[in-house]
């Protein structure tokens, strides 16, 4: 995987990769979060013109990146899709077909976003984690609030978008604390809100196309 | 019954209006008699007369005049003023004349603060005088009723012109104009000004191309003095930053609390500074001050500005937010502190004392850090010269455009060659190619140029008349809750836990905090408790106001007219020190200046060489405004690394420039006249200015103009939550999958224009090209303390 950077945690090994996303070798998954699909085509239908293209490269990103990786399983830690409105028939079959040709089982955590489109959602074929899922060392859900009181297990969490601003740049990231680690959303068309910097341990820079970037210092906070 | 009674008077309404100013006490002036005149032969103008000087009256009694004589129904004057604070006013002062006359009209005021009933009954209706902002009058042409309610209006009168002129709200107010004069073919123009640098093109910018501007100046003497509050020990004054609390206790000495004053400070943090610390100082007149600026709360302000006039509040820090012509004849005092920037606003600040025709007017000048005192100087020998400076103008900004377009299709709807040729009219779009149009058409028609990738997206749509319509009445809602140009980051409301509501503030401030974190707010110190959807609740802070979080204020540059009168003063300044106390005080730090390096005349520049830890830096004085050394930093830098390989870091402020190397770096050998040559100028700026982020910074605005970023939605915040993207993100999204959309070329060229419009910074090359070099090898940098310059991008080659 060129340009990944692996890491272990648990005994386990976790590559976070140049495009917002991570593989876990020993359970051939791969992790991505805040897909929202339908994005663009939301803000069209409201009049906001944003180009549609977004939707089909995230889709293919995704599919190349579970074959490049022989992933068996691609894991969304929620909000797979973005608003009912957007959910168009063109987008829906788009959607469904890119289901049915992934050569991996698809997982996904229901997210807020997920939730009042769960009809459309279990109408696709994947399987629908409602709270969350654990395997093994790990825990993955999609909003830290939903996380089990008690746990002893890693956690990923995606839903805060986490970025750092630097040089006019927004710039997703992989945050890792000492229990847990947030993940970039993976939707080109993403904000984000910046990275919460108390007890943060480190955190890499996916730079698309090229590698995974250890940050080394903190911008300053403005 | 009505008109009976306007029969009865029979005499002439002129002789009745003479009549009422006789009973005030007053005479009409020459020139308000001369604008009636004009207005009677319905020509159209501009009068441009200091603030204060009873514009107003010249503008409106043609129009009672006629209303005296012939009853009429429907809208005869629409009154535009851009500050709805104004409004009132107005209203108020057209309401006088009106009842004493006998004058059975009505005078309404619409602006965002009208309340829903009245508005309503507007739209059946419009008033026979409508006094409202540019904002309200776009929306009013955006229904389907513009055209009935319009067509009778016989004169529009646009105030406080020359706070529009040339600027996206002054060109949405211009689109606005050519759809009523298509409304209403003989409606004539009259626009108000202040001090205004190029009165005939300001004027052909608010008629229109179809007439000739009368110009009526009246030779007004309002003189503006300059006072200054010098530091007593100007040795041990900052050289550089902007809050300048070392003059506390001079200013608090220098104040009278009997005395109606207004302090203007140049940022909002600024005020909420200085309303502590005069608080502090003196806490005895904690009910008779209060604190004026953009965020805090309406009624709040209203309450400051309503206590200004009963003499209830004696004392009000403020911001540009009381710039503009709210009428405050109370005001006695007024202080600037921090260098306003530029001789116009200085003029306008100082205006707001004795608002009264023919009084002088004072302005005392706080320094916040020593060489402001240059800058207060230049300002005061540009005002006795009667200098004022021009503003840039903008041409055909498409957001503006593509904005207008939608607001046509959802009033009366259009036929595109038709909209063509009446938007041709509008000054500021004489050369809109229609090439031009049809690209902003295709834009708000199907989103873009490549058409299958907005295959969801639709916004306005042609009927079975080929007429353009939008499409349903949830976007028409939707376009109308966010028509303007004026639009300020996403606003939350900032709240007590109890439930008192203190005003707006940024959302992007408040991303910033963490829960517990302190922030000093409408002259209160808070601490952060949770936001909940678009409120920010909050507590008082007990601990002590030191460590808290300031926000961002835009910083003026300096204006080109100030920057050169700058320079005048450094060459003359040897002699007009012993008549000039504030350049006696800067003098103290000149000669220091000149003994460890040199003070640059007006024909030289002075360039530093220095060795720090840091590294190797350049420090350069062109003197020019922030503006012009952001662009000629990068640009500098550029050429230097095109003789020698170099990474430096870039720092501007006001007065110079400054670049760091880390490693040793031969500026000396390398500053010759020709790295200000202005040949391949063009290609060199694009090489060596980070266009895309100054091009994003652009982008915001034509974003939220074009309609991409939508402030207001009606009712469902849920789904508004699903709109939210920041104008930066989706300029990277058209970046990326539509690289040649006009939008990001207009953000382009307005970035370039910053330097190109006025060929300021062209001039500047010319300027230090021929300019004789000093260069000095100074011990440590010490001039110009770029502590308070804006470090840009490091600049890599």
């Amino acid at each position: 995987m060129i340009g990944a950077h692996s890491l272990s945690i648990h005994g386990q090994t976790l590559s976070l990769l140049p495009q917002r996303a991570l593989y876990w070798h020993e359970e051939k998954t791969l992790i991505v979060a805040d897909v929202h699909i339908g994005k663009s085509q939301t803000f069209q239908r409201a009049g906001i013109a944003v180009p549609g293209q977004v939707l089909q490269e995230d889709l293919n990103r995704l599919t190349q990146l579970v074959s490049s990786a022989s992933a068996d399983r691609l894991l969304i830690l929620g909000d797979f899709v973005h608003h009912r409105s957007g959910l168009t028939k063109r987008v829906c079959e788009e959607v469904e077909q890119w289901c049915e040709n992934l050569n991996a089982e698809i997982m996904v955590i229901v997210g807020n976003h997920d939730r009042p489109n769960r009809r459309f959602l279990s109408s696709l074929p994947l399987v629908l984690q409602e709270h969350g899922w654990d395997c093994g060392p790990f825990g993955f859900y999609h909003d830290e609030a939903d996380k089990p009181s008690k746990s002893d297990q890693f956690l990923f969490f995606g839903h805060t978008h986490p970025v750092i601003f630097k040089n006019g740049l927004r710039l997703p990231v992989f945050a890792f604390y000492r229990t847990h680690c947030i993940m970039p959303a993976f939707s080109i068309f993403t904000g984000g809100s910046p990275l919460e910097r108390r007890g943060l341990v480190q955190a890499f820079i996916p730079l698309e196309d090229e590698a995974v970037a250890v940050l080394t210092s903190l911008p300053p906070d403005n | 019954m009505k008109r009976a009674a306007r029969k009865r008077s029979g005499e002439n309404s002129w002789v009745r209006i003479e009549n009422w100013f006789a009973a005030q006490g007053w005479q009409p002036l020459p020139f308000q008699r001369r604008a009636w005149q004009e207005q009677i032969q319905s020509r159209s103008g501009l009068i441009y007369v200091p603030t204060g000087s009873g514009k107003t009256y010249a503008a409106v009694f043609t129009t009672l005049a006629r209303l005296l004589e012939i009853a009429a129904e429907g809208l005869q004057l629409l009154y535009i003023t851009p500050l709805r604070a104004l409004s009132r006013d107005v209203e108020k002062a057209i309401a006088k004349p009106c009842s004493d006359l006998g004058l059975d009209i009505r005078i309404e005021t619409r602006t965002g603060d009208t309340k829903a009933s009245l508005r309503r009954k507007q739209k059946q209706n419009l008033p026979h005088i409508l006094i409202t902002t540019p904002e309200s009058f776009a929306l009013l042409l955006s229904y389907p009723e513009a055209r009935e309610q319009f067509r009778q209006t016989k004169m529009v009168v646009v105030d406080e012109w020359h706070e529009l002129v040339g600027g996206k709200r002054g060109i949405l107010l211009e689109l606005g104009l050519a759809r009523l004069r298509h409304y209403s073919p003989l409606v004539q123009t009259w626009a108000l000004s202040a001090t205004l640098a190029d009165p005939e093109s300001a004027a052909q910018l608010a008629l229109g191309t179809l007439q000739k501007p009368v110009i009526i100046n009246a030779e007004i003497d309002r003189a503006v003095y300059l006072r200054f509050l010098i530091p007593d020990q100007v040795d041990s004054f900052p050289w550089a930053g902007h809050l300048g609390l070392t003059m506390r206790d001079k200013l608090v000495a220098d104040l009278d609390i009997g005395r109606s004053t207004l302090i203007f400070t140049n940022t909002r943090y600024q005020a909420e500074k200085w309303y502590q610390e005069i608080l502090d100082a003196r806490p005895e007149w904690a009910g008779l001050m209060a604190l004026h600026h953009g965020s805090i709360d309406e009624r709040s302000r209203n309450f400051v500005e309503s206590g200004l006039k009963s003499g209830l509040i004696k004392l009000v820090v403020c911001t540009s937010s009381l710039d503009l012509g709210v009428d405050f004849p109370q005001v006695e005092r007024v202080y600037q502190i921090g260098s306003p920037k530029g001789i116009a606003r200085t003029i306008q600040r100082a205006g707001r004392a004795h608002h009264r025709i023919g009084e002088s007017c004072e302005i005392t000048c706080v320094p916040t850090h020593a060489l402001e005192l240059l800058e207060f100087a230049a300002t005061r020998s540009a005002i006795e010269k009667g200098e004022v400076e021009s503003r840039p103008r903008l041409q055909k900004p498409y957001d503006v455009l593509a904005q207008h377009l939608v607001s046509c299709a959802a009033g009366d709807g259009f036929m595109p060659a038709e909209l063509f040729a009446e938007i041709k009219t509008a000054t500021s779009y004489r050369d809109l190619t229609w090439q031009e149009f049809e690209w902003v058409l295709a834009l708000v028609e199907h989103g873009g140029q490549n058409l299958s990738s907005y295959s969801e997206y639709h916004k306005i749509a042609r009927d079975p008349a080929g007429r353009y319509r939008i499409v349903t009445p949830r976007l028409a809602h939707i376009h109308r809750m966010n028509i303007g140009t004026i639009h300020s980051d996403a606003q939350l409301k900032v709240k007590f836990l109890r439930g008192k509501s203190l005003g707006l503030i940024e959302e992007g401030f408040i991303s910033r905090l963490k829960k517990g974190d302190r922030f000093v707010f409408a002259g209160r110190t808070l601490e952060l408790f949770r936001v909940e959807d678009d409120t920010v609740l909050v507590r008082l802070s007990e601990k002590s106001s030191r460590a808290i979080t300031k926000w961002p204020g835009s910083r003026l540059p300096i204006s080109e007219s100030l920057s050169e009168e700058i320079r005048q003063i450094l060459t003359s300044e040897k002699k007009a020190r012993q008549t000039s106390p504030e350049l006696a005080a800067v003098g103290v730090i000149l000669e220091r200046q000149a003994q460890l390096s040199a003070v640059p005349e007006s024909h030289q520049l002075l360039a530093e060489t220095c060795r720090t830890r840091e590294g190797y830096h350049l420090f350069l004085y062109p003197f020019d405004s922030r503006l012009v050394h952001e662009g000629l930093a990068p640009l500098l830098a550029y050429r230097f690394t095109r003789a020698t390989r170099a990474t430096f870091s870039l720092t501007v402020n006001d007065y110079g420039m400054e670049l760091l190397s880390r490693e040793v770096f031969p500026f000396e050998e390398l500053l010759k006249p020709e790295i200000f040559s202005i040949e391949n100028l063009a290609d060199d700026i694009l090489a060596s200015l980070n266009i895309s982020s100054m091009a994003k910074r652009q982008f915001r605005d034509i974003a939220r103009i074009t309609g991409l970023v939508n402030q207001n939605y009606p009712g469902r915040r849920h789904l508004a939550r699903q709109l939210q993207a920041s104008a930066s993100l989706l300029f990277d999204v058209f970046q990326r999958y539509e690289p040649d959309n006009l939008l990001l070329r207009q953000a382009e060229r307005e970035a370039l224009d910053q330097f190109f419009e006025q060929s300021r910074l062209q001039r500047t090359l010319q300027r230090l090209g021929s300019a004789e070099l000093i260069i000095r090898h100074i011990p440590h940098p010490f001039w110009i303390s770029f502590v308070d310059g804006a470090r840009i991008v490091a600049f890599d080659q």
